[in-house]
């Protein structure tokens, strides 16, 4: 359907940006407000279309680096970490289209990278036990970083209030 | 605020009659709403500041009463900092939202034209930022256990123990506060660690939050010090550290000189470096607190959004991209992209 979502967004936050802001220079609260709406609806613009395949590429790549470290996970000292990641392995992706319970799913591999890392750096890992978990969580951080990147920047790069 | 009803209130309290002329909010007044309140009491004109939290609560993870407290000491030292007068734990006046009052002290928070690209203003960053580092060294050499400032607030156990208890303090509020998991700040946190410094030259009342916006000037002087909810007892350099852009206004090494002169301190660049990272991790902390109040629509400002989701992004990325470099690179990174949004006209004004 034409316009599209992302269109309709990016035109609306111009019309705040190039009409209504320019005449709020006297007016601080006003201007912080409209700018802080325009940041937020380009944000929304991208978005509204990229969201969806983001996490679930995310997702799938957290899968597979999971399934890699599971064997890496201490039987005996981490065995209530190993359940919690076998039990997210074990958790069918939601559709496509459903971007909140994809979110949702994220969220708690987000949770489980979470506790792995501090079991590695506080529960007594070895270095040797260590290393190979900690240089597969960075790497997958990072293309983390790397995937979700465009719909942060530059829009939040500028003033923030 | 309700003109009537504030001149009521600051009437009972100071108990004599007053007379609210003008109240106006602080902009931009994000950890904390800052109301500066003009009066006329026996017959003068006279001014308060009401600092109170927000519908939601402060971004700052202190209690306002904590900042009241702060002030209170402050006021029985030769720190330049308003009188404070009350608190007020859930007064009708702010629908119940914890609040102090204190003196007003006339100037601003921001010296206009202080960025302009004229050689006058270069040298008045110049006087500027000389005069911080004269004001920030008196609180720095204040002796903070005479004066109970260890009764109200943790102090660490030794110069050895500053970094280390800093960051655990930190990483302890992150994990009970934060909205989502974000395993990047975990990692970072680790590093974190891994590059505390061993010792801090000296244990130090810290203010927190410094420099620009922060303070209040008046002819290129700082006649108080502001915005007190983030003191803490710890290594000063903390403080230089997170200064919002003050050691960018002239010659860093000659600033730090300076410095070093006014305390009697070293400034061990390793201390610098590791505080002006954990910084960048400690304001996305303090930014994602905005987010609960928001998502709940108790408080609706959009640079609770802007601010709670995306420049704690923006800082996730550079924490990102920290944890492959040492230290210096790190810190480095943090001045090259990291501005200061005091700095900017577009939010400054001036």
């Amino acid at each position: 359907m034409q316009p599209t979502a992302r269109t309709l967004i990016d035109r609306i936050a111009d019309a705040l940006d190039e009409t209504v802001l320019p005449s709020l220079s006297q007016d601080k609260w006003s201007a912080s407000t409209v700018r802080s709406a325009v940041t937020l609806l380009r944000h929304l613009a991208k978005r509204v279309e990229l969201e969806a395949a983001i996490i679930a590429a995310d997702t799938a790549d957290a899968h597979t680096v999971l399934t890699g470290l599971l064997p890496r996970i201490r039987p005996g000292e981490d065995a209530e970490l190993k359940a919690k990641i076998a039990a997210i392995l074990a958790d069918p992706a939601p559709p496509s289209f459903d971007t909140p319970a994809l979110d949702a799913q994220n969220t708690r591999y987000q949770a489980v990278f979470e506790q792995l890392l501090r079991d590695q750096y506080d529960g007594g890992w070895t270095n040797e036990q260590a290393q190979p978990v900690r240089g597969a969580i960075r790497a997958y951080l990072k293309r983390r970083l790397a995937r979700e990147r465009d719909m942060y920047m530059p829009e939040f790069s500028g003033p923030p209030f | 605020m309700d003109e009537r009803a504030l001149s009521a209130y600051l009437t009972s309290n100071f108990g004599e009659k007053i007379q609210v002329t003008s109240a106006a909010q602080a902009f931009p007044g994000m950890s904390r709403e800052t109301w500066l309140i003009n009066i006329t009491r026996g017959g003068r004109n006279d001014g308060v500041v009401v600092r109170m939290d927000p519908p939601g609560g402060g971004l700052v993870p202190t209690p306002l009463k904590f900042e009241y407290d702060v002030f209170t000491l402050l006021n029985r030292t030769s720190v330049p900092v308003a009188q404070v007068y009350w608190f007020d734990e859930a007064p009708d006046i702010s629908d119940g939202r914890p609040l102090f009052v204190r003196a007003m002290v006339d100037g601003v928070t921001y010296p206009p034209g202080l960025q302009d690209d004229t050689d006058a203003a270069a040298e008045r960053r110049k006087r500027v930022v000389l005069e911080y580092i004269e004001k920030i060294s008196i609180v720095h050499r204040l002796d903070w256990k005479t004066h109970g400032f260890d009764q109200i607030m943790p102090a660490p156990a030794s110069p050895e123990a500053a970094a280390r208890s800093e960051l655990q303090r930190w990483t302890q509020l992150w994990r009970d506060t934060r909205s989502d998991p974000f395993p990047v700040m975990t990692e970072a946190l680790y590093w974190l660690a891994e590059h505390a410094p061993p010792r801090a030259m000296a244990v130090s009342l810290c203010k927190g939050q410094t420099g620009i916006g922060e303070e209040i000037w008046r002819d290129d002087k700082i006649v108080a010090l502001s915005d007190w909810e983030l003191a803490h007892i710890g290594d000063p350099l903390n403080d230089l550290a997170q200064s919002q852009g003050m050691l960018n206004m002239w010659d860093r090494e000659k600033i730090l000189r300076h410095y070093e002169a006014c305390t009697g301190f070293s400034v061990p660049r390793e201390n610098m470096a590791f505080f002006t990272v954990l910084g960048l991790f400690i304001s996305a902390l303090v930014l994602n607190q905005g987010l609960p109040g928001f998502n709940a629509g108790v408080n609706g400002r959009l640079p609770r959004a802007t601010l709670g989701l995306g420049k704690v992004k923006i800082y996730e990325h550079m924490l990102g991209a920290m944890i492959d470099m040492d230290l210096e690179e790190a810190a480095a990174f943090v001045h090259a992209n990291r501005p200061n949004p005091y700095h900017n006209k577009k939010v400054s004004g001036s």
